[in-house]
C-alpha cells in the first residue's frame, strides 16, 4: 500500500469527524441523514464484514479437519489451507476498522484481543506463540476445548494459526514439506490446528451474535441498541455515543493505528499477506464512505449534499490510484 | 431565570472593567447560591460540587451543581480554568485557576453567588492551573511558571487581596498539580517535567530532556525537603492527591512521541512518606486503554481507595491505598472530573457532555439514579466538591 492511501482516508474522516461536532457545520450527530447513514453502514458494511469474517474461519475448520485426514496431509491441501487462512486473515482487516461494541464486550477481555493481539499495543507475540505451540506439543496433557479457552490472548488468534500453518515449529522453516512430515509424525499438531481454529470462530461467533442477537447479555442486540441510542441505559458502562460517532472515530482510530504501528514489518509476515490484507481494509474503508447498492444515504452523498463535492471526487481518485 | 441572566452579565461587566474588586461594596443583584439551589431549606449539609466549564472563550466558566436538587449555575469567566481550590477558613471562598498558559484566576463567592476576586500573574510569569490553600486559609500557593527560563514556580499570595507575597522555586520545570500535605506545612508538587513557553502555545519544547519529578517543599521559606522519580523520563507527573495518612496518589501522562518505544507505562502510582515511588499495575488490556494520560486524581479516605480518571480512555480506575490492586474500572466517555462526596460514599465523575455519575465508593458500582446530566454544561478536567455552613 502507498504511503499517501492511510493519509487520504484519515483526511476523510476527519471530515466526517468535522461534520459531526464543527458549531459551524449543518451536520451533527442528531443529524437525521447521518443517523441513517450510519444506520445504512451498520446493516450493509459492518455486520456482513462480520459475518464474513466468521465464514471464512468457519472454513477455516472444515479444510483444517479434511487436512488432518491422514491421506490428506498433502502439500496441496497445506497450500489450499494456507490460502483460506490468508483469505480469514483479510475477512478480519475488513472488519478491523470497526473496534467497538461485540468487537470489545469487555474492556478487560476484548474480544478483537483474542484475534488479533498484535492491535492491542503494536506487540509483536509471535516468539511468545512459538513457545507456547513447543511446549503444547511436547505436552503429554490431553488437548481439549478448555486449553485453547482458556489461554491468555497473546497466545491465540490468526498469529497463532499462521505460525501452525505456515511454518514448522522445529526450525521455523516455511518449506512445505517440512510442515507437512510435522502434522503427520506428531497428531498433536493437528489437535492444536483445530483447536486454535474452533477458538477463532467461539471469537467470531461472540462478535456476530452481539451484533445480531444478544449484546453482553442484555437481551438485544448491539444494532438495536446503538440505533436506538439505548446503550447507557442497558449497561452502566457503556459510553453512549451516537453511532455515527463510534464508527468515524473507530475508523479513525484504526489508520491512526496504521501510521503508529509497523504492520508491514510486523503483522502476517509468515503468510506474506499484509498488502493484501491492508488492501482488505481499504477497500471496506471505500465502503464505509460510498455504500453498497442497496445504500440510500452514503456519507458520500452527505458531503457532496454539504457542499463538499471536490472533496468526494478527490476522495474517490486516491482510492482508485 | 431572569436572575441568573442578570448575575452572568454582572459577572462579565466585572471582568471586562476589572471592577472586581468592587464588587463586595456593591448592592447584591442575586440570590446567594445557597439560595439559589434551595440549600438554605435543606436539613442536610450543603454540598456543591464545582468545575471549570465551557467549549469555547465566550462560554468559559465556573460553574456548579447542587446534587441534592439537581439544580445548576454559573459565573462567567473571561478565560478557561482548570484547577480550583476551596479556602478552609472562609469555605465560601473559591478560586478557580487559569489552564496554561493563561495568567488569570478568580473567587467565587458563594454567599453572594458572584465573582469577588482576581488576581494575574506577575510580569514573566504564567499559570500551570492548579493551586491550594494554606492550612489556616491565609495565603494561596499557586504554580506558575517564569516565561523566559521556564523554571518552575510557586507564588505566594495573599488570599483575601490577591497581593504577591513571595515566590519559591518548585525545583522542576512545568509544575502542575500542587496540594498540602497534613502537616499543614509542607507543599507537594507535581513538576510535569514539560518546558513550554506561551508563544508556542502547549506545544513541548524539551521532549527529549524532559524530566519529572515530586517535589516536597516547605511552604514557609520554599526549601526542597525531599524529590522523587518516576523511572521512566518520559512520563510527565501532572496530578496528584493527598491521602489522610500523607500518602500522594499521582497520575502521570506520558510523552509517547518522545519515546523509543512502544511499552506500555504504568499511569497511577503512589508515594508514601520515606518511601519509593510506587506504581499502581493493571491489566496489558486496561492500561491499553488510557491512551497514555491520566487526567485526574482523588483519594476516598474512608475506603482507602484512589480513583484515577483518563479522558483518553473513557475510563475511570480504582486501586486500594495498602494492597495496590486494582479494584475495579468504569468506562465512562471522556472522564476527567473526578471529586470525593462529602458523605464519603461516592466518587462523582464529571465529562466534557455535561454528565456526572456517582460511583459507589463501597463496591464500585455506578449508582444509576444518581446521575445527572447538564446539555448545556460542558464540564472541564477537575471537579471539586465543597461543604459550607451557610448559617
Amino acid at each position: 500500500m502507498n504511503r499517501f492511501l492511510p493519509v487520504c482516508i484519515l483526511i476523510c474522516i476527519s471530515f466526517l469527524l468535522t461534520a459531526c461536532g464543527g458549531s459551524s457545520s449543518s451536520l451533527n450527530s442528531h443529524n437525521s441523514e447521518l443517523n441513517i447513514a450510519a444506520t445504512e453502514v451498520i446493516d450493509n458494511t459492518i455486520i456482513p464484514a462480520a459475518t464474513r469474517f466468521q465464514q471464512q474461519v468457519d472454513q477455516l475448520i472444515t479444510d483444517s479437519q479434511n487436512f488432518c485426514i491422514t491421506a490428506n496431509t498433502t502439500e496441496d491441501n497445506l497450500t489450499a489451507l494456507q490460502n483460506q487462512w490468508q483469505q480469514t486473515n483479510q475477512a478480519w482487516f475488513e472488519l478491523l476498522p470497526y473496534r467497538f461494541g461485540p468487537m470489545v464486550n469487555s474492556e478487560l477481555f476484548p474480544t478483537y484481543t483474542f484475534i488479533d493481539s498484535y492491535r492491542l499495543c503494536g506487540t509483536d507475540y509471535i516468539a511468545t506463540v512459538r513457545t507456547k505451540i513447543d511446549s503444547l506439543l511436547a505436552d503429554n496433557s490431553e488437548i481439549t476445548a478448555e486449553t485453547f479457552s482458556s489461554l491468555s490472548f497473546k497466545y491465540v488468534g490468526l498469529l497463532a494459526l499462521e505460525v501452525s500453518l505456515f511454518e514448522d515449529a522445529a526450525s521455523q522453516s516455511l518449506v512445505k514439506a517440512g510442515i507437512i512430515n510435522e502434522y503427520l509424525a506428531n497428531t498433536r499438531k493437528c489437535q492444536l490446528l483445530t483447536g486454535f481454529s474452533t477458538e477463532l470462530l467461539r471469537r467470531a461467533d461472540i462478535i456476530v451474535q452481539g451484533w445480531n442477537t444478544d449484546y453482553r447479555d442484555t437481551g438485544s442486540n448491539y444494532r438495536e441498541l446503538l440505533v436506538n441510542n439505548q446503550l447507557e441505559s442497558f449497561l452502566d458502562d457503556e459510553t453512549g455515543e451516537a453511532a455515527i460517532e463510534k464508527i468515524t472515530v473507530s475508523v479513525q482510530e484504526f489508520y491512526d493505528y496504521l501510521g503508529l504501528r509497523d504492520l508491514t514489518i510486523d503483522v502476517s509476515q509468515l503468510s506474506g499477506d499484509i498488502w493484501q490484507a491492508l488492501n482488505a481494509s481499504l477497500n471496506n474503508t471505500e465502503e464505509l464512505l460510498a455504500g453498497t447498492e442497496t445504500t440510500k444515504i452514503s456519507f458520500n452523498h452527505i458531503m457532496k449534499n454539504n457542499r463538499f463535492e471536490q472533496t468526494v471526487a478527490i476522495l474517490q481518485e486516491n482510492f482508485q490510484t | 431565570m431572569k436572575n441568573t441572566i442578570s448575575r452572568r452579565k454582572f459577572n462579565r461587566g466585572l471582568l471586562t472593567s476589572g471592577a472586581l474588586t468592587l464588587a463586595s461594596s456593591l448592592p447584591s443583584t442575586c440570590h446567594s447560591a445557597w439560595d439559589w439551589f434551595g440549600l438554605a431549606d435543606e436539613k442536610s449539609e450543603p454540598e456543591i460540587w464545582l468545575s471549570a466549564q465551557g467549549r469555547k472563550p465566550d462560554e468559559y466558566a465556573l460553574g456548579w451543581v447542587n446534587p441534592n436538587n439537581r439544580k445548576n449555575d454559573l459565573a462567567l469567566a473571561n478565560f478557561r480554568g482548570h484547577g480550583l481550590a476551596q479556602n478552609p477558613a472562609k469555605p465560601e471562598h473559591i478560586i478557580m485557576f487559569a489552564r496554561r498558559p493563561g495568567t488569570q484566576g478568580i473567587r467565587l463567592n458563594l454567599i453572594s453567588g458572584e465573582l469577588d476576586g482576581h488576581f494575574t500573574s506577575a510580569t514573566d510569569r504564567h499559570m500551570q492551573g492548579h493551586g491550594c490553600f494554606s492550612a489556616d486559609g491565609n495565603f494561596i500557593f499557586c504554580t506558575e511558571s517564569e516565561i523566559s527560563s521556564g523554571r518552575g514556580k510557586v507564588t505566594v499570595r495573599d488570599a483575601q487581596s490577591f497581593e504577591l507575597i513571595n515566590e519559591f522555586d518548585s525545583h522542576g520545570i512545568g509544575p502542575h498539580e500542587i496540594a498540602l500535605m497534613p502537616d499543614g506545612l509542607t507543599l507537594v508538587i507535581a513538576n510535569g517535567g514539560l518546558l513550554t513557553h506561551p508563544d508556542s502555545g502547549r506545544k513541548i519544547l524539551n521532549l527529549e530532556s524532559m524530566r519529572s519529578s515530586l517535589t516536597y517543599i516547605d511552604s514557609r521559606n520554599g526549601a526542597l525537603i525531599s524529590e522523587y522519580f518516576v523511572a521512566e523520563k518520559k512520563a510527565s507527573i501532572r496530578h496528584l492527591d493527598v491521602a489522610d495518612d500523607g500518602t500522594v496518589a499521582i497520575a502521570l501522562q506520558v510523552q509517547r512521541k518522545g519515546m523509543k518505544h512502544n511499552e506500555l507505562t504504568p499511569l497511577a502510582a503512589i508515594h508514601k512518606p520515606g518511601e519509593n515511588i510506587q506504581m499502581l499495575h493493571a491489566p496489558e488490556t486496561l492500561t491499553t486503554k488510557l491512551n497514555d494520560y491520566m487526567g485526574s486524581v482523588a483519594i476516598n479516605n474512608q475506603h482507602r481507595i484512589v480513583a484515577f480518571t483518563s479522558p483518553k480512555g473513557d475510563l475511570a480506575m480504582f486501586w486500594h491505598l495498602d494492597d495496590l490492586s486494582l479494584q475495579g474500572y468504569h468506562a465512562f466517555h471522556d472522564v476527567c472530573g473526578l471529586t470525593i462526596s462529602q458523605d464519603n460514599k461516592y466518587f462523582v465523575l464529571s465529562n466534557s457532555a455535561g454528565k456526572i455519575r456517582q460511583i459507589n465508593a463501597a463496591n464500585l458500582k455506578l449508582e444509576r439514579e444518581k446521575s445527572l446530566g447538564f446539555a448545556k454544561a460542558s464540564w472541564d478536567n477537575h471537579m471539586i466538591s465543597v461543604l459550607s455552613s451557610n448559617s
